[in-house]
């Protein structure tokens, strides 16, 4: 229980390969997974998050001492987050849209999945298939037969690197 | 014990992740491509509600800015597409080609979706209508069962009925009103119990919330004079718009504040930086503007914008919204 004095109160997360964090109660309670957790009195002990890695889990830290130290300001908020996103390769930008949404934390959902529909605009079906891990399922008449629905939308698309 | 390590989590991306990373891509054209990554997809695509995210999202983000003029540009064939930026509109390099054969006027616009008129050389007559998705590039033409050179057409509309996912077009005659419904591919007449005329670059018939509003000269028994119209595609009916709280509507408000003007315009402004989604713009003479905010503080504010008619310009909106049914390619001259 968070007591009632003016000292600031911290939470231990646990990550699922057992890496352990402290981080300021205000700023963890962005997630509301977490918060709920804390409203259910399990502030005391260890947190575990089962569904997030270490490393993901130190960049969502990361994120939430950041963006709880901007006082109430959108424009800045906003900035906060482009920056904080702009150098993430899409691994890291797909296991974070994972935790955001495990951590049920709605700006940072909001943002990652906007960062990963700018990286997705110019990339190649192709790209985008072994990024996302798909299968292709279309037989390959079926196939032709989408593309060719949509011929002008293969035009201008970047060259298939890994980037 | 070891953990399996995965070479990337992203193949675990569950559907309703990929749904809500697809909303935000703005980008139609890449939407489309990705319809053959494979068949969930293009399932996700193409769902109506999947649309609806899409375009509420596409017309929140900042980077949407895009006008098409309603005019074709004079020496290119296209619509000047232009930003609006800072309070003006910037014209840009960028035309919109692959406009369906022969139509030269943008008339009306609904989530995305164009009215498209072949303008006779001359005067306000048309003879051909079409829709259109420029972002698509989706193309529709409109049989009508009118011959315009007998039916004066006084003013039009096009709306989207959300619970029956049907776009219809409206054509308001002196006496009476026609529908089409896309997904019946037929028409449907009413008495307008009035005579309407068009008072003359009013450039009404918009789409906000639901319904088509027009302002319109009326004339019938009992009352005279510029009138709010409304057109509901639920019931297919047009009514006048009598009070302001009958309504959840702006437009009124509006329409009241700027009564006693020469001329006005209803004008939705749903992108930019001064004005929130849903706010009706109204050019009040020349150069002011007002705009009315339902969801806010419901006064009517007033601020300055781009000088120049604004009536030219219609939302260019990234939307994957077209009548169900026939996606003509091209349109046959």
């Amino acid at each position: 229980m968070a007591a009632e004095t003016g000292t600031p109160t911290t939470l231990t997360l646990k990550s699922n390969d057992d890496e352990l964090f402290s981080v300021a109660e205000s700023a963890a309670i962005l997630s509301v997974t977490i918060r709920n957790m804390v409203e259910d009195g399990c502030a005391g002990g260890v947190i575990p998050l089962d569904n997030v890695d270490g490393k993901t889990l130190a960049s969502v830290i990361t994120y939430m001492n950041g963006i709880s130290a901007i006082p109430a300001d959108e424009e800045k908020k906003k900035s906060y987050r482009d920056k904080f996103l702009s150098d993430k390769d899409f691994e890291t930008l797909a296991d974070m849209v994972l935790a955001a949404n495990y951590l049920n934390m709605s700006c940072l959902m909001d943002a990652v999945s906007a960062k990963i529909a700018q990286v997705m605009e110019k990339k190649s079906v192709g790209w985008v298939r072994r990024k996302f891990g798909i299968e292709n399922d279309y037989t390959p008449e079926e196939e032709a037969a989408v593309k060719e629905e949509h011929k002008w939308t293969f035009e201008g698309v970047e060259t298939d690197d890994d980037n | 014990m070891a953990r399996k390590l995965a070479k990337t989590s992203s193949s675990n991306i569950p559907s309703e992740i990929i749904e809500i990373i697809l909303s935000k891509l703005s980008s139609v054209k890449s939407l489309l491509r990705f319809k053959t990554v494979s068949k969930s997809w293009n399932i996700i695509i193409s769902d109506p509600l999947f649309i609806q995210n899409h375009l509420h999202s596409s017309n929140s983000s900042p980077n949407n800015n895009l006008f098409l003029s309603k005019y074709p540009n004079s020496t290119d064939r296209g619509f000047p597409l232009v930003k609006f930026e800072r309070g003006k509109f910037h014209a840009g390099g960028i035309f919109e080609e692959n406009i369906p054969n022969g139509y030269n006027l943008i008339l009306r616009e609904c989530n995305g979706v164009l009215l498209l008129a072949r303008r006779l050389s001359g005067w306000n007559k048309f003879d051909k209508y079409a829709l259109w998705n420029p972002s698509t590039r989706w193309q529709r033409y409109i049989e009508t069962p009118y011959d315009f050179s007998e039916y004066y057409v006084v003013d039009h509309g096009i709306c989207y009925d959300k619970i029956a996912g049907d776009f219809k077009v409206v054509f308001i005659f002196v006496t009476k009103y026609a529908i089409y419904s896309c997904n019946n591919d037929s028409w449907t007449e009413k008495k307008l119990g009035a005579k309407c005329h068009d008072i003359g670059f009013t450039d009404s018939g918009i789409f906000v919330d639901g319904a088509i509003y027009w302002i319109l000269g009326v004339q019938s028994t009992n009352i005279s004079g510029r009138q709010l119209l409304y057109f509901d595609p639920r019931t297919d009916e047009i009514k006048r718009l009598q009070k302001p709280e009958q309504l959840r509507s702006l437009c009124l408000y509006c329409y009241k504040y700027n009564k006693e003007e020469k001329s006005f315009n209803i004008w939705i402004k749903e992108k930019g930086i001064d004005v929130a989604e849903n706010n009706v713009v109204i050019k009040e003479q020349s150069i002011r503007f007002v705009c009315y905010s339902p969801t806010d503080d419901k006064t009517v504010k007033e601020f300055e914008v781009f000088a120049v008619h604004c009536g030219r310009y219609i939302p260019y909106r990234n939307s994957l919204y077209f009548p169900a049914g026939v996606k003509t390619k091209t349109i046959k001259a």
